[in-house]
């Protein structure tokens, strides 16, 4: 049984334009793809590819336009879910965000963030059982005590981002989504996080939805990526193979694009000019 | 040899109150001649963007300077504010990351474009919006006729990155200081801003100070590459020794630490801790905490001396040598 499926996933959002009239917008245009249990897939593009708003409908945060989405087995409907059914699917799949400034509250200690979440997904959430599995799991993404009493602003952006970690274990998931989680951090900080998913990974048979712009990290943590652009997949594979060997135009321009030795900046074509679509090609997708 | 274009000597910058001040930059001398670049890499806290700033001393409130500035010969240290405005009008442009925050959301792109020129230069009103025009064609904008009478938020972020090349390029500068100009774009359009700004600053000779996080990309567009680390230069060199050869511990963990497009590896960490900044690191060699080689003496201060056809700020740069690099990983 695959840990995630996707079948024809579809976004559709009104946009109002400048003559007042309502258009629909297409940010994700039929995606279909499967994660095996354990495995790690790699979703790439740039802005307005639509790998976002994809992210969004996995973690549940927007309802899908159309498609099919099941995790760990079970179809996740349109209609808002009851507490319970959010309890379960909570343990089916978390997200990472990039800035986790942003998602973990200032008020609450580094301890309490993740106490929080034991007190609703630990069968059995004594005070002891809690206090000993935030120890475990601060552990586990390489944080101790001290940090547990900090707070997220007297901590690096590498410590809050294996604070955020540490927080999405906390539900013991299926399926982590990890959207531009890396994106943001000092590259020496970057290589310690990317082991660091390696390892839980390798540990804990968690599956991996990677979101990513940056082809170099994609190489390092997933087994297979979908390439996307304009809310379409224009390629996939095994990510070994997608890199080395890419197919499509598009996957060949993104691969050019990376600096590395040799490598010298390139106009896309002689004359070339930018889209005419102003924010068209943008805006949508951060 | 002529003086060099631009020279900074000794700076040294604290920031903070008269209670508590704290060290932002360390004697960090640079050299750049007219019309070359120099890339200038580091990760967050190491000074790099406040050695840019020092020169056009767009600096933080409290901070204080020590140390020499000197462009095209002559000091920049006693400047009056009109001579710091003309600096800025017609010597020294700067593109910033956000291009956002740097433009005035009210005003349309041609009064963005033409407000200098007029002001400054004195161009009449017809001929600055020609020279706009023609300047937003350079950068690769179609329709710039229409773009003139666009706002800011009717362009994307990298639409609006090339409007802002534009408008430093429009004075014809001698110096470009560019800090993460491509940092929040999208790699295909990284690489097209790049090679806009190259062209064009070829043509005008103009000289350029890159500021990045990104090694590769600094490798790939400049001539010679500093290296920061906790506001101190680490390490100099021309740019392709740089990446080839480190000489510094720091440098080659840097290299180390980017994943490679080419290859996945067993594992990525290569330093452990986090990036200090200069306040932050004590006596000796601010790296040495991290550094899997630190020995005793490098509790010393450390200067930065030649080694190998650059400058090291390593005690041991000679007998470590450089690490063999295979295509950015660099393996002791």
């Amino acid at each position: 049984m695959s840990a995630v499926v996707a079948e024809s996933l579809r976004k559709v959002y009104d946009v109002r334009g400048a003559d007042g009239r309502s258009r629909p917008f297409v940010a994700v245009a039929g995606a279909s793809f499967t994660v095996a249990p354990g495995g790690s897939l790699g979703i790439v593009g740039e802005s307005g590819s639509g790998k976002t708003t994809l992210a969004r409908m996995l973690a549940g945060l927007e309802p899908p336009s159309g498609g099919l989405l099941t995790v760990c087995g079970r179809e996740r409907g349109r209609a808002a879910p009851g507490g319970a059914e959010r309890r379960r699917r909570a343990r089916e799949l978390q997200i990472v965000f990039q800035d986790p400034y942003t998602s973990l509250n200032p008020r609450h200690t580094v301890g309490t963030c993740i106490d929080e979440v034991l007190r609703v997904h630990l069968d059995d959430p004594t005070r002891e059982r809690r206090a000993a599995r935030t120890a475990e799991l601060l552990a586990r993404v390489g944080l101790d005590e001290r940090h547990a009493g900090a707070r997220p602003r007297a901590l690096s952006g590498g410590q809050r981002q294996r604070v955020a970690i540490a927080r999405a274990l906390a539900a013991s998931p299926e399926v982590i989504v990890l959207d531009e989680a890396v994106s943001a951090l000092d590259v020496s900080i970057q290589a310690q996080i990317l082991d660091l998913l390696d390892e839980i990974r390798a540990q804990s048979g968690t599956t991996y939805l990677f979101i990513s712009h940056d082809l170099g990290v994609v190489r390092q943590v997933t087994d297979d990526v979908i390439v996307m652009r304009g809310g379409e997949i224009v390629e996939r594979g095994a990510t070994a193979a997608v890199l080395d060997d890419p197919q499509h135009p598009y996957t060949q321009l993104l691969r050019r694009s990376v600096p590395g030795p040799g490598w010298r900046p390139q106009r896309r074509a002689p004359g070339h000019v930018a889209a005419t679509n102003e924010r068209g090609d943008h805006g949508w997708d951060g | 040899m002529s003086a060099p274009l631009l020279e900074v000597r000794d700076l040294s910058m604290t920031i903070g109150d008269r209670r508590r001040r704290r060290t932002i930059l360390r004697d960090v001398s640079l050299r750049l001649e007219s019309g070359r670049t120099l890339g200038l890499v580091g990760e967050s806290g190491s000074g790099k963007s406040m050695t840019a700033r020092s020169i056009v001393r767009l600096l933080p409130p409290g901070a204080r300077t020590e140390g020499e500035i000197r462009f095209d010969g002559a000091s920049l240290s006693g400047l009056s504010a009109g001579g710091l405005r003309r600096l800025r009008a017609h010597e020294v442009a700067m593109v910033f990351q956000d291009p956002r925050a740097h433009v005035n959301p009210m005003r349309r792109i041609g009064d963005f474009l033409t407000e200098a020129l007029v002001l400054n230069d004195g161009v009449d009103g017809a001929e600055a919006r020609d020279r706009a025009r023609s300047a937003l064609a350079d950068v690769g904008i179609s329709e710039p006729e229409r773009r003139l009478d666009q706002y800011p938020h009717e362009l994307s972020g990298g639409m609006l990155q090339r409007v802002m090349i534009a408008s430093a390029l429009l004075v014809r500068p001698r110096l470009l200081l560019a800090d993460e100009p491509t940092t929040a774009l999208d790699v295909t359009t990284q690489s097209e801003v790049m090679a806009i700004v190259e062209e064009l600053r070829r043509e005008l000779g103009t000289a350029m100070l890159f500021i990045t996080h990104d090694l590769e990309l600094a490798a790939a567009v400049c001539d010679e590459l500093a290296v920061m680390y906790a506001g101190e230069i680490v390490e100099r060199a021309p740019a392709a020794q740089l990446v080839s050869a480190p000489r510094h511990p720091y440098t080659a963990a840097l290299l180390a630490a980017r994943p490679s497009v080419e290859r996945r590896r067993e594992r990525m960490t290569s330093v452990g801790g986090r990036p200090i900044a200069a306040y932050e690191s004590g006596g000796g060699c601010a790296f040495a905490p991290r550094c899997p080689h630190a020995q005793e003496r490098c509790r010393q201060t450390q200067t930065l001396r030649p080694v190998a056809g650059g400058d090291v700020r390593c005690v041991r740069a000679e007998e470590l040598g450089a690490p063999a690099v295979r295509g950015g990983e660099a393996v002791r």
